[in-house]
């Protein structure tokens, strides 16, 4: 189970390999059908999804411009900017392979969540070429499991664990964080060899900037009612992003965008009046464990918004640049990466709570779906007060927990149709 | 229980005794230490006696005085002993015993009216130096037996008459301006004359009093003429552009110092940038920042040079800011100078003390720190600097949690100087920053004791931490006071707001309340999140990504809201292709 050389070439190893990476292809090509087979899709969503297919059916690397390094990330916690400043490439690597859970689960303790199994099962095989041309990993350590992850992947590659403080009010713990970035940054150089200059970091503020521009304006389209753009779309596009140049998806997305914006001015709208208006939020939902988003479009009901990591959160929050100096800059980065980041590893929780809130209220949600992936803690202790202040507001939530296997898809395809019914029935 | 009392009692009087100890050497040393020393205005001026013909007068060419139409008139000088004749011209310099103040007496029998009679005429000439050369807080008086008719300047809107030395009260005063157009006033029981605009004066006014018996007394009086925007003008700004100058290499040195520390430290990358250039290209919006620009740009020129538009119709208001009073040519007063001299304010008349007070709480209620924000010139000057940092990208300092705790107590020790060094004796204008700015602009040569070096420190922290100075500024602090009155509020959407931290390192004041507030009074949507150091410069809604997130509100109506497309606009993509299509309908 190592990386060595020597012994992948053995006829087992390689077999193995084969064999995994054939079947995670046909996994991934079945949810990317799924998706393409989901009515009222844009055409401009094409390359987001040709992304997708280049990277987990063609098993190709990011796409990106011809040698640039990438550089690979875990959580939102690891700022993009600086990573583009220094001239490399960030990916997100939080893995949602089905066949690379399986390895992993040997790898990995039973009740460690699938996601950090996945990228172990990854690691391990040594297949997906997004994860092996990565010329540094970062994780930060936000859970224990990636915690145990950061230091799993660190015997094998270069890796670099950020210390996210878990409280976000104290200034020290904020400063604290702006030294991890300062030494992240100078890992950064050592790799690429370019200095964390003002210049660069303004030019990789502005690239990234401009992505969030363009989200800012696809968000502002998908408050619109009815549903302007299925849910699962919205969701392959933004895990597009993860593996994209932001120029290149910053380019998609301006086209997304205007596609909408024609289809709104003719009025053509990707779902019904009445449908049920359902938010996800929870834990991460990365290709191809889509089968949460597609059961939900499937069963009648509108995912209309997300708040999870892969999803909206990922690049919601721009940074606020107030001082323009390279501190200046790396302060927001700080800031923009943690404090409003509503992951539930911090002590407290009353700003996730909020933000639901302002999300029923901006995207009129008539249910919440909580997932849970079985062993992801924080979020699974988030759920009760969740379901208390939704209580509050009589928005019904259910907690789906669910694991990356399609055994219990059949189980959650009833709660789920059950969950649609009541909004339904809640309604008239 | 009782030891506890006990000790609590010593330690309260140990602190009263100690503070009071502290402003007594403060107020001390402070009067002595000079920044910038103006040489004696007497030392360069000289005065001229000529025998031109003209009626009876004094004018000024820069620092020389000319007295014009002196034939058969006696010239006085007012000097420390009082008032002596001078017969010579003092072409060089004045002797040193000298006050400024000039008049000059010649008697006639001629028949001015044209009625046949012939009356006996006094006519007198009055200057005084002081009016843009220092500062007194009424002007000089000879009141002596060798000038029979006299007018004193009191203050910047009360002239005195005095016949024979006593107050000339209830007479018909013929007052003529330099543009020659005639008023006749009637003095009141003290001899005094109001209503008098300060732009005539600059001018020179002849004031002229028939007696009952047909005895004629003229008495032309001029202050130093107006010196705005000439060499005198630039020599009056010398000492800012000393403190700048001071300030630059103080800035220069530290940034090199730092540079060098973490260089020395290694430093992760970063640190070291300098300056830099911005590659991206600055787009500008008119938005709330514009206003808040051009209102501070507008009133600090109206502070300064406005009582040459309405001369001193404005002049009762004492408006709470730091724009020095020192300056004569003020449109207002500021609050400031009678706040910190309660001996000045307790000894002026009620009406004063109630137009004080007024203003005060009119300004509180209605403005409130908006003043501090849009008004006050000591903020403009910490806002250039700041901008000049932002242009250079130079590294700030950030302050968190624990320095800003330091920053509280040197505000704390700013009140105690602020409110109580009149009580000692002493002036809080020596330590004052605000000295060296206002009335350099205005073209009045103030020398600068202590509060020199304090503008250098202003500017210097004003140019790593954005307006340092209004953190520990007292006149600030008192008039954030009463914010819970405020019209102009500060309000938050709980639910909106991501709790980023924006705002927190755009805040200029640190207030970090603002960020952290979860829950309020009432709606969680619309939390009064303003504070006492709450200055309204809207710089936290700026920054806000949030649609309504943080609002600015007057009367409970939204006058400015945060909103994530405005926050975004910068990095929107350009689009010349609209444009063109624009073009081509």
């Amino acid at each position: 189970m190592s990386d060595d050389p020597v012994r992948r070439q053995g006829p087992p190893e390689e077999r193995r390999r084969q064999r995994f990476i054939s079947k995670s292809s046909a996994v991934s090509l079945k949810y990317l059908r799924r998706v393409e087979e989901l009515p009222h899709m844009p055409e401009a969503l094409t390359p987001f999804l040709h992304i997708l297919g280049h990277v987990f059916v063609e098993q190709g690397g990011a796409v990106k411009p011809e040698h640039i390094p990438t550089v690979g990330t875990y959580c939102v916690m690891v700022p993009p900017e600086l990573i583009y400043a220094a001239g490399a490439m960030p990916v997100k690597l939080c893995g949602g392979s089905y066949t690379a859970f399986n390895i992993g689960d040997d790898v990995a303790p039973r009740d460690a969540c699938p996601l950090v199994k996945a990228v172990m099962g990854f690691e391990t095989v040594g297949a997906a070429p997004v994860y092996r041309e990565c010329a540094m990993i970062a994780v930060p350590v936000t859970c224990d499991c990636k915690k145990k992850l950061a230091g799993y992947l660190g015997e094998r590659r270069p890796t670099v664990a950020l210390h996210v403080p878990s409280g976000r009010d104290r200034d020290e713990d904020m400063e604290r964080f702006v030294e991890e970035l300062y030494a992240f940054g100078a890992k950064l150089t050592e790799l690429t060899g370019a200095p964390l200059s003002y210049e660069r970091l303004s030019w990789a503020c502005g690239l990234t900037a401009a992505a969030q521009y363009e989200l800012s304006r696809f968000i502002t389209l998908r408050r619109k009612a009815p549903l302007v753009i299925k849910g699962t779309h919205y969701m392959a596009a933004m895990n597009a992003m993860s593996y994209t140049h932001i120029s290149l998806w910053t380019r998609h997305m301006r086209a997304l965008c205007d596609e909408l914006e024609q289809r709104i001015r003719n009025g053509e709208m990707a779902s019904k009046e009445n449908r049920p208006r359902i938010l996800v939020t929870g834990s991460p939902i990365v290709f191809p464990n889509f089968k949460l988003p597609l059961l939900i479009e499937e069963m009648g009901g509108a995912l209309v918004a997300d708040e999870t990591c892969m999803g909206e959160r990922g690049a919601y929050d721009p940074p606020a640049i107030v001082d323009q100096s390279t501190d200046g800059i790396l302060r927001a980065l700080a800031n923009r990466s943690t404090r409003p980041c509503t992951c539930p590893t911090f002590v407290d929780n009353k700003r996730r709570l909020y933000r639901i809130r302002q999300m029923i209220e901006d995207y009129r949600v008539e249910g919440v779906i909580y997932h849970v992936l079985r062993g992801c803690l924080v979020y699974d202790y988030e759920y009760r007060a969740m379901e208390e202040e939704l209580g509050k507001l009589g928005v019904p939530i259910i907690r789906v927990e669910s694991d990356y296997n399609e055994e219990d898809v059949e189980q959650l395809r009833i709660r789920i149709e059950a969950f649609v019914e009541l909004i339904k029935y809640g309604k008239r | 229980m009782q030891k506890k009392t006990k000790r609590t009692v010593l330690f309260v009087l140990f602190t009263v005794v100690l503070f009071t100890v502290v402003l007594c050497a403060a107020a001390y040393f402070a009067a002595d230490l000079p920044f910038f020393q103006y040489d004696d205005p007497l030392a360069r001026a000289s005065l001229t006696v000529a025998e031109d013909g003209e009626d009876l007068s004094f004018t000024y060419e820069n620092d020389a005085i000319t007295l014009h139409g002196a034939s058969g008139a006696a010239v006085y000088a007012l000097t420390t002993g009082g008032t002596a004749a001078i017969g010579e011209a003092y072409t060089a310099s004045l002797p040193a015993d000298f006050l400024g103040s000039f008049a000059a007496v010649s008697t006639a029998t001629e028949d001015t009216d044209g009625d046949g009679t012939a009356e006996r005429v006094t006519r007198v000439a009055k200057t005084d130096m002081e009016f843009t050369q220092g500062y007194t807080a009424a002007a000089n008086a000879f009141l002596s037996g060798e000038i029979p008719f006299e007018v004193v300047y009191t203050d910047r809107k009360t002239f005195t008459l005095y016949l024979d030395a006593q107050p000339l009260a209830g007479a018909d005063v013929t007052v003529t301006p330099a543009d020659g157009t005639e008023r006749t006033v009637i003095t009141d029981e003290n001899g005094s004359v109001e209503g008098i605009d300060l732009n005539d004066v600059r001018g020179g006014l002849r004031f002229t009093w028939r007696s009952g018996e047909g005895d004629v007394y003229t008495i032309h009086y001029q202050v130093e003429a107006d010196t705005v925007f000439t060499v005198r003008w630039l020599s009056a700004m010398l000492p800012f552009g000393v403190i700048v100058l001071i300030a630059v290499i103080c800035i220069a040195v530290d940034v090199w110092l730092r540079k060098r520390l973490y260089q020395k430290a290694d430093m992760p990358a970063g640190k070291t940038g300098v300056t830099a250039k911005d590659l991206r290209k600055k787009r500008r919006y008119f938005g709330f920042e514009t206003v808040r620009w051009v209102v501070m740009i507008v009133s600090f020129a109206l502070l300064v040079f406005g009582s040459r538009l309405t001369g001193t119709v404005f002049a009762n208001v004492q408006l709470p800011i730091f724009a020095c009073p020192y300056n004569l040519d003020q449109l207002t007063g500021a609050g400031c100078y009678l706040l910190s001299h309660p001996d000045v304010l307790f000894a002026s008349s009620w009406r004063e003390i109630l137009g004080f007070f007024g203003t005060f709480a009119v300004c509180a209620v209605l403005f409130g720190r908006v003043l501090c924000g849009f008004v006050c010139p000591m903020g403009l000057l910490q806002d250039v600097a700041h901008e000049a940092r932002q242009a250079l990208h130079i590294e700030g300092i950030a302050l968190n949690e624990r320095l800003y705790a330091v920053l509280r107590m040197v505000k704390w020790v700013m009140m105690i100087l602020f409110l109580g060094i009149g009580f000692v004796g002493g002036s809080f204008c020596d330590f004052c920053p605000a000295m060296a700015l206002s009335p350099a602009f205005g073209g009045f040569k103030l020398s600068l004791g202590l509060g020199g070096f304090v503008t250098v420190a202003v500017l210097v922290s004003g140019f790593f931490k954005r307006r340092c100075f209004c953190n520990i500024c007292p006149m600030g602090f008192v008039l954030g006071l009463p914010h819970k009155l405020s019209l102009f509020k500060l309000k938050k959407d709980a639910v909106a707001c991501t709790e980023c931290g924006a705002c927190y390192e755009a805040c200029p004041m640190e207030i970090k309340s603002v960020f952290t507030v979860q829950e309020g009074k009432g709606d969680v949507r619309a939390i009064d999140v303003t504070t006492t150091d709450c200055i309204l410069c809207g710089e936290c809604v700026r920054r806000c990504p949030e649609n309504n997130a943080l609002a600015m509100t007057f009367c409970g109506k939204k006058i400015y809201t945060a909103d994530r497309m405005k926050f975004m606009r910068d990095y929107a993509p350009p689009r010349p292709k609209k444009k063109k299509e624009n073009d081509n309908e």
